[in-house]
């Protein structure tokens, strides 16, 4: 009788170690799931760095013609139609720094003037001003001048001091075209990338 | 007697049940999932296009309809044994989230960059776009 009850009591005993093995095992997985104890031995970090594309028939000129006995026509988003019939489109892209850090900027096409026109001495070429003073400094161009689309890397450096501060935050640029007369036709898309990088 | 008997019957598979839940929760405590980190996210859909590089949460800032953005993530494991990293998200964000590489391993010390991207539709309307990201770490 003693025997059975001495074997009984070995058995609750152990039942209860293991309701206590439960019990923090149950812990140690609840603590893992939480993530709080563990995170030491994973590090997962933020690259700041981002790239944005936006697409060039966002500024939509619609269908157009060159003037007869012309050997181009130049449109542009500031409203400028020269030696052709293309409707005056006045807005450009605007690109704002929403966070709180300064931010370097490059911008890169997917084409240049060749590959998005064609025919002889096409041109493709942005510009950059400051929609908002002092937003953009330092970077490889000068501001309010054209340049031709850079297909090549990240592009070209155009801002290495992209402020974020709210009254000194955005920037607008515009898109000239030249298009040759022997330009191929059809519906013209291209794709800008800008790459935001913190400083 | 036989009563007794028969208490004791009873008290043994009770007594072998807390023991196999106790097993199988020890071993699920040592092989399941060591860590899971979560990480907010968000992205703007505007006729602006505007940078956000919030280094704590992966804003993508602000793109037009039709656009993208592209940020990256650095994990690296620093256990001593191989993991296999599985992300996913969740919120209104996830339907308009891809992600370079998923389910993948990485061995002790090694590292990786993923790169996650915003996109939107052509026609799809302005509008804030939120949720997060989880990183889940088991094992392998």
């Amino acid at each position: 009788m003693n025997t059975i009850k001495k074997r009984l009591d070995i058995w609750q005993i152990t039942a209860y170690f293991a309701i206590v093995i439960i019990v923090i095992s149950l812990l140690v997985i609840g603590t893992k799931l939480t993530g709080y104890a563990t995170n030491a031995v994973v590090n997962v970090s933020i690259e700041q760095r981002a790239y944005i594309n936006f697409t060039f028939d966002e500024i939509n000129f619609g269908p157009g013609n060159i003037d007869s006995g012309e050997s181009n026509a130049t449109i542009d988003t500031l409203g400028n139609v020269v030696h052709g019939n293309w409707t005056p489109v006045s807005n450009g892209f605007t690109i704002e720094n929403l966070g709180n850090v300064n931010v370097s900027l490059d911008l890169k096409t997917d084409k240049n003037a060749t590959d998005f026109l064609g025919g002889q001495n096409p041109r493709y070429q942005y510009n950059i001003s400051n929609l908002e003073s002092e937003s953009c400094s330092l970077g490889h161009i000068n501001l309010g001048e054209w340049y031709e689309v850079n297909k090549t890397g990240d592009g070209t450096r155009i801002c290495n001091f992209f402020q974020y501060t709210d009254s000194r935050d955005t920037i607008r640029i515009d898109v000239r075209l030249v298009i040759p007369s022997d330009a191929s036709v059809g519906i013209k898309s291209d794709t800008f990338t800008a790459t935001g990088t913190a400083v | 007697m036989p009563k007794r008997k028969t208490k004791n019957s009873l008290l043994n598979i009770f007594l072998l049940i807390v023991f196999t839940v106790a097993g199988v929760i020890l071993i699920m405590s040592l092989v399941i999932a060591p860590n899971r980190q979560v990480i907010k996210t968000s992205f703007i859909v505007s006729d602006k296009v505007g940078f956000d590089l919030n280094k704590n949460e992966l804003t993508f800032g602000s793109i037009q309809p039709g656009g993208t953005s592209s940020r990256a993530l650095t994990i690296q494991n620093n256990f001593n044994r191989d993991i296999i990293v599985t992300l996913n998200s969740e919120g209104n964000i996830k339907d308009y989230l891809t992600v370079s590489e998923n389910d993948f391993v990485l061995r002790p010390n090694e590292q990786k960059n993923v790169t996650f991207t915003a996109f939107s539709y052509k026609n799809q309307s302005y509008g804030n776009y939120t949720g997060k990201i989880n990183i889940i770490f088991k094992y392998l």
